[in-house]
């Protein structure tokens, strides 16, 4: 017979053992809410990219179009301040549209499709560098500018990058975590609480996302793309038929000036 | 992540000036708006055939298949001449020929030669055009006559009756429609 006192739990110790019990369900429904959101983001991104290269661009060239048209109708009617007036609005709406479709990606036909080892490296990464499990404001800080990172190299498909991140994250101090079970107890309430609230910041996220234009005109296109149809392709056409109208249009408009 | 620090995921992420996103917002919503003016996809069938009966049938087969999704035109055509003067004129995504009730005006030909004439006429519009055939028959009942009509070139060849199932999936891929179920 064992001559040791057996020592009971305290309450806070059962608390604890409870709360800890919970986490790690919680936190495993996070990381896969993140990667959902994160895969997400990145296919409305490179969709978005898609659009501007095929779309937006030749919107953006109509626009121009159609303000030096405006600019032109304004010349022949120099008394007329309702066109001159026209004018300056379609100078600003094309100013706006080449300045929307500045920043495009090169990456027309290219679709997100990440690998099982990418999204299992995101996974990993995520569970050790999530913001929601901080331990204190430092922490946070440090682990929101790591979780941007992540993103990134997740949407860019770069598994060296996440490995290098999990890596710097597993040598650095913020990875040691403190004793004590009145201080690990709050730890784990806090941080219970920090993932829920992040578990319903994520669906407003995503119910924002799919609510918005973007995501709709995504859907549409590959609605389309079932029907074997290319929706961008068929847009950039339509848009491709005002252009040549408008050119014609402005021609004929400086001809007149001309004279 | 908090909502205190820094900038939501979705704003660095779609785009990190929200002057810009609001101007790109502008160019999806135009996108958005302008898909009902897209036009549809342009199907044009050719069904050559002697007989009305047939050819109305045909026709409401087609046009079963191919929904409002696209721009169908079905064509019948009575002669021979007349379906190479408009395959001439026309691009033609799927021709469908009886075979047994091809005639040309011009030759007035007994019915064995006018089925070899409506295989001529398969394999130059197969050769010519290069879209897909798809041949009846009624007669003659000789087994190896599908053989000869894919010979000439025909994707699919039916012996007529022939019921609307039968013809659902060759109809949807030689028009790269998508598959039913």
């Amino acid at each position: 017979m064992s001559t040791e006192v057996m020592r009971g739990k305290t309450p806070e110790e059962q608390e604890l053992n409870r709360k800890q019990s919970v986490l790690p369900e919680l936190e495993e429904e996070l990381i896969q809410r993140e990667l959902d959101l994160a895969t997400l983001q990145a296919e409305l991104n490179t969709f978005e990219a898609s659009y501007f290269q095929t779309v937006g661009v030749r919107l953006a060239e109509l626009d121009e179009v159609e303000a030096k048209i405006a600019e032109v109708e304004a010349r022949l009617e120099p008394q007329d301040n309702n066109i001159k007036e026209q004018a300056a609005q379609a100078r600003a709406q094309a100013q706006k549209s080449a300045e929307a479709t500045g920043i495009i990606k090169e990456s027309r036909g290219e679709k997100f499709k990440p690998s099982e080892s990418l999204k299992k490296f995101y996974r990993e990464v995520a569970k050790c560098i999530h913001p929601d499990l901080a331990v204190d404001e430092n922490d946070r800080l440090r682990r929101q500018e790591l979780m941007v990172e992540a993103n990134g190299a997740y949407e860019k498909g770069d598994e060296t990058k996440l490995r290098a991140i999990l890596a710097e994250w597993e040598s650095s101090p913020e990875s040691i975590k403190g004793e004590g079970t009145a201080v690990e107890l709050v730890r784990v309430i806090r941080k219970i609480a920090q993932v829920e609230k992040r578990l319903r910041a994520i669906e407003a996220e995503v119910e924002q996302l799919e609510n918005s234009d973007l995501f709709k005109l995504k859907t549409r296109a590959e609605k389309a793309e079932d029907e074997g149809r290319d929706l961008l392709d068929e847009l950039a056409s339509r848009v491709e038929e005002d252009i040549v109208l408008a050119k014609k249009r402005l021609g004929e408009l400086t001809r007149r000036v001309n004279k | 992540m908090s909502e205190k620090h820094g900038p939501k995921k979705n704003e660095l992420t779609l785009s990190k000036n929200r002057g810009l996103a609001i101007k790109r917002l502008d160019l999806v919503k135009r996108g958005l708006a302008l898909i009902d003016e897209v036009k549809k996809k342009k199907l044009e069938v050719l069904i050559g055939n002697h007989e009305d009966a047939i050819t109305e049938i045909l026709i409401e087969y087609v046009k079963l298949l191919v929904t409002d999704k696209y721009d169908l035109s079905v064509t019948p055509v009575f002669l021979g001449e007349e379906i190479l003067n408009f395959a001439k004129e026309h691009p033609i995504d799927l021709f469908i020929i009886v075979t047994n009730n091809i005639i040309f005006r011009s030759e007035d030909l007994p019915a064995e030669l006018r089925i070899e004439k409506a295989l001529w006429l398969i394999k130059f519009l197969r050769e010519t055009y290069g879209s897909p055939v798809i041949a009846f028959y009624g007669w003659p009942d000789d087994p190896l006559f599908p053989e000869k009509v894919k010979q000439a070139g025909a994707n699919y060849c039916f012996k007529m009756p022939t019921k609307f199932e039968e013809l659902k999936k060759p109809i949807e891929k030689c028009l790269g429609l998508r598959m039913s179920e």
